[in-house]
């Protein structure tokens, strides 16, 4: 390993990647043909770390899992391979957040909400407040699009969305 | 085998405390006596007042054992009482410090990482004086006490023998409950005490896989749950703390059958309460989770689906959470719906999804109070 480029990346991040044991010849090679910084590297050892405990499985072994070994193939820049690499590890790590969200966002877009008009959830889920945004140039486009978006907001759709994020759903 | 030796073996990775530090004027406590006397063999370096064992790191600390008089107060309140939480009113009395055991999430490895030395103070009766003060300034009132927050109340106890000397002198208060809580099966002392309804013995209970993957040198659960049903037939109400839930794959499967085994040891009657508590960390501590060497099985509470919440803390995402508590606390009322149920470190939000009510942190004092003088 002392003979690869890796001087990008910092003693600790280093260590965490010799003590790897049977990932760190997988490891070095991630790191330097994708060229990553160190926060780059910290976070892909981080979510490997998490995603390996979860699944009761050697960090190698997650490092081979298929849909890791697709990525790491497939042709594509160096940023946008280290972020497919870093959503698929993390939907490897929060499968049931990453389900969740995507229920959510499947319904959000069914809710086909009036332009100008905008519905946050917080980050992760995690969170009691929603954030509605009406964006409007005058009285009447604000009264507008209040009034469309009560008509969306009419049907059996918002509250499921309530209830995945609130955790209250059957 | 003597009980201190059996204690001991649930220890750290099956250590033993391999030596003993007594800081001067500490020796002739009743305590450090009673150390002396359960450790033959293990060597005593004796220390001037004020002077600490050699720094050791947050492991070896477990190993080593210093006996020394606790300078400054005993009783805080529970640090779970964070502003905008519903809070339990609880006390905490520090009458030690560190705990021989190694769970992978233990908040003191971030907490105590600069002064992990395993600790029992000796000067006990100024921690009593100053309990004795709190109770008598407030004679209304009723407290819930508990020497859990910063050790486990009852792995020194087959050497330090504290419970003889706190079960006896919360037996003579009629506004408070001592709530010991533990890992271990440490019970001999307890049996042949008076409690008087004044103390509970209470555990931290996780499935099987989780008690293997996490809780390194702690009482198996079935080890657990006999020391419960022992103390249960001497006389002493349990509690249980489904804390920290910790999701895994399967996690409904493991709860349950965690449940089905704590009825089948203990019958609802004896048991005071139950609190239930998503596993939390902060950043550090997951950094130190991560740090840890590699075992298998891998900790659990490293895969759990931890996010960032609010108060910058890890928790398991707000709806799974609640997925959690709710499927725990109606399997728990399925059985003993008579038992108060607590959540420990949530919001009025997920109290309200779950309980279905956000009471104040008053009317959840007395519903747990009330559960030891059922």
């Amino acid at each position: 390993m002392a003979d690869r480029p890796l001087s990008r990346l910092r003693p600790e991040t280093l260590d965490r990647i010799r003590a790897s044991g049977a990932a760190e010849e997988a490891l070095v090679e991630l790191t330097t043909s994708l060229g990553m910084s160190d926060n780059q590297a910290r976070d892909i050892l981080d979510l490997l770390a998490d995603t390996a405990a979860r699944h009761q499985l050697s960090i190698a072994a997650v490092l081979n899992s298929p849909e890791l070994a697709a990525i790491v193939d497939r042709k594509m820049g160096r940023s946008d391979k280290i972020k497919v690499i870093k959503s698929t590890l993390r939907r490897l790590r929060y499968p049931q957040l990453t389900a969740a969200l995507d229920r959510i966002d499947l319904l959000s877009r069914q809710l086909e909400l009036p332009g100008g008009v905008r519905v946050e959830l917080p980050e992760n889920l995690e969170g009691e407040q929603a954030v509605v945004t009406v964006q409007a140039a005058s009285a009447k486009e604000l009264r507008e699009r209040v009034a469309a978006l009560a008509d969306c907001l009419g049907g059996d759709t918002l509250d499921t969305i309530f209830e995945i994020w609130k955790g209250t759903a059957e | 085998m003597t009980a201190a030796q059996r204690g001991f073996e649930s220890g750290p990775v099956g250590g033993r405390i391999s030596a003993v530090y007594i800081e001067d004027g500490a020796a002739d406590s009743a305590i450090a006596r009673r150390v002396m006397d359960r450790l033959p063999g293990v060597p005593v370096h004796h220390l001037g007042a004020g002077a600490q064992p050699p720094t050791v790191s947050f492991s070896e600390g477990k190993r080593s054992l210093h006996l020394k008089k606790r300078r400054g107060g005993f009783l805080e309140h529970c640090p779970a009482g964070t502003t905008g939480l519903v809070c339990c009113n609880y006390l905490v009395v520090n009458f030690a410090s560190n705990c021989p055991f190694d769970c992978s999430y233990c908040f003191l490895q971030d907490y105590l990482a600069t002064n992990p030395q395993l600790t029992a103070f000796t000067n006990v009766e100024d921690g009593l004086a100053e309990i004795g003060r709190a109770l008598a300034r407030h004679p209304t009132r009723q407290f819930r006490i508990g020497t859990g927050e910063l050790a486990d109340s009852l792995a020194l106890d087959p050497v330090t023998g504290l419970s003889r000397i706190l079960v006896p002198f919360f037996a003579e208060h009629d506004n408070a409950v001592l709530e010991l809580k533990t890992k271990s099966d440490c019970v001999d002392e307890l049996l042949d005490l008076e409690p008087r309804g004044r103390t509970v013995v209470s555990w931290s209970v996780s499935p099987r896989c989780v008690v293997r993957g996490d809780e390194h040198g702690t009482a198996s659960l079935g080890a657990r749950l006999d020391a419960a049903a022992r103390v249960a037939r001497a006389g002493y109400r349990v509690g249980f703390h489904l804390d920290p839930l910790i999701e895994h794959q399967g996690w409904e499967d493991s709860y349950n059958g965690l449940i089905d085994e704590i009825f089948a040891a203990v019958r609802p009657e004896s048991i005071a309460w139950f609190s239930v508590g998503s596993l939390r960390m902060t950043r550090a501590l997951q950094r130190k989770v991560r740090a840890r060497p590699a075992t298998l099985p891998a900790p659990f509470a490293l895969g759990a689906e931890l996010v960032a919440a609010d108060d910058g803390k890890m928790r398991v995402w707000r709806g799974l959470r609640v997925r959690m508590y709710n499927f725990v606390m109606q399997r728990l009322a399925q059985q003993a719906a008579e038992v108060p149920v607590y959540l420990c470190m949530e919001g009025s939000g997920v109290w309200q999804n779950t309980v279905g009510e956000a009471p104040s942190d008053r009317e959840v004092a007395l519903r747990v109070v009330a559960g030891a003088a059922r």
